[in-house]
């Protein structure tokens, strides 16, 4: 499982939304948390902790956000070669078909679905860790 | 041709009265619908006495049945087992109800009405409940449809409301709640005693709706409703009644009791809503 002290990125235009996710996961055990409420700022947060050698190790990020959407983000950081190995998990309103494609084959690492409970967000946790293990071995 | 409707002016039965209908019958069914289609809701075609129809003219009729049948407005067709077969043949009958008389378009007309209206009702329902259980823990209990008007619930002073659009429909979920409930249902979800509006939950109104949204949304989609919503936008004031702009034609209304205290969920269109069974 990925240890307390991971620094988890959670980008959410909607201040409400951000801080329900920090409360899930004050309660799930982590404590190291950065926020942003576009894309944009985001990456520029990525970028920043690459350079102070203290990287993001986990990123939770809303689809629908103005200035840039999560889906941009992903995109974005899937093809940078620092930023493309920290996983990403997309949170959505919705669970479109469509959608859930579109993300997979940019590569996503996970999805969850709004609204979620504690227990699914730390299921989704468990999950990531244990693909991206798998994938490191 | 002759024209009649009902004393409240539902609908419009447009008669034909030779036995062929022609192309320039039916130019002149549609030049008598243009008339009328702002002011009635359900057009009716009665081709009971007619025993023939030429395919061009079938193919015009189409043209004016798509004409016609816009999201706001219904179209059925009254008709013998001879032009039923005809409108069968060449497909119209994807586009327009076939009926033996009057008496059982209107029926059918009210029982797909009828349908919609449970449907959108249990929907709306089970997306609050479903939303507010997951987020919360929080279990609410809908009270029956209100229908045609907003809600009465009093306090109302804070809310959300978001523009929706689809294939056949248009129109505004609302959502509307007492600042004390807002606030005792934001410390139960984010764990944290808020006595105010905090920075953190003051867009706590419009993500509560996108949440609803989100459950009600996939349901609707499936019936190839093909709804995309807008950003919600959070409303605040005193004793407020969150009314969208544009006139509607009907309203939906859901009240709930929770434990932190009622809030309704309202669902305005202005662009019928017709859902498949």
């Amino acid at each position: 499982m990925f240890p307390n002290d991971t620094r988890i990125l959670i980008v959410d235009d909607m201040n409400m939304m951000r801080s329900l996710i920090k409360s899930q996961l004050r309660q799930i055990g982590f404590l190291k948390f950065f926020e942003a409420n576009d894309g944009h700022k985001a990456l520029s947060i990525l970028e920043q902790a690459h350079s102070a050698e203290k990287p993001i190790q986990l990123i939770f990020a809303d689809w629908d956000m103005p200035v840039m959407s999560g889906i941009d983000l992903l995109t974005i950081a899937k093809r940078n070669p620092l930023l493309k190995d920290i996983p990403f998990i997309l949170i959505t309103a919705e669970g479109e078909p469509a959608r859930v494609k579109e993300a997979i084959a940019l590569g996503v690492n996970s999805f969850i679905r709004k609204p979620f409970s504690g227990a699914v967000l730390l299921e989704k946790i468990e999950s990531v860790w244990q693909s991206v293990s798998k994938k490191a071995a | 041709m002759t024209t009649s409707t009902d004393p409240n002016k539902k609908y419009l039965v447009i008669k034909a009265d030779s036995h062929v209908v022609d192309v320039k019958d039916v130019r002149a069914y549609l030049e008598e619908i243009k008339k009328h289609t702002v002011q009635y809701k359900f057009l009716i075609f009665d081709f009971t006495d007619v025993t023939a129809i030429p395919h061009a003219a079938l193919r015009t009729l189409t043209f004016a049945v798509n004409f016609v049948n816009q999201p706001n407005t219904k179209v059925a067709l009254l008709a013998n087992a001879f032009i039923k077969q005809a409108v069968s043949d060449s497909g119209l009958d994807k586009l327009i109800s076939c009926h033996d008389n009057l008496e059982s378009a209107l029926e059918g007309s009210a029982s797909q009405s009828a349908h919609d209206r449970a449907y959108l009702t249990e929907t709306i329902n089970e997306a609050v409940k479903m939303a507010l259980r997951v987020v919360s823990s929080t279990e609410v209990v809908g009270v029956p449809l209100i229908e045609e008007k907003h809600s009465d619930l009093k306090h109302i002073e804070l809310g959300a409301i978001v523009g929706l659009t689809g294939i056949t429909f248009r129109g505004t979920l609302t959502l509307g709640m007492s600042k004390h409930m807002f606030l005792k249902l934001m410390s139960k979800m984010l764990d944290h005693e808020y006595t105010d509006l905090a920075t953190e939950i003051e867009d706590g109104p419009a993500e509560l709706l996108n949440m609803i949204l989100g459950h009600l949304k996939v349901p609707l989609n499936e019936r190839d409703l093909g709804i995309v919503a807008a950003i919600p936008t959070t409303v605040r004031g005193s004793n407020i009644k969150i009314v969208p702009a544009a006139a509607s034609d009907s309203t939906f209304v859901l009240n709930f009791n929770s434990e932190f205290g009622d809030f309704y969920v309202e669902l305005t269109h202005y662009e019928a809503i017709q859902v498949a069974s």
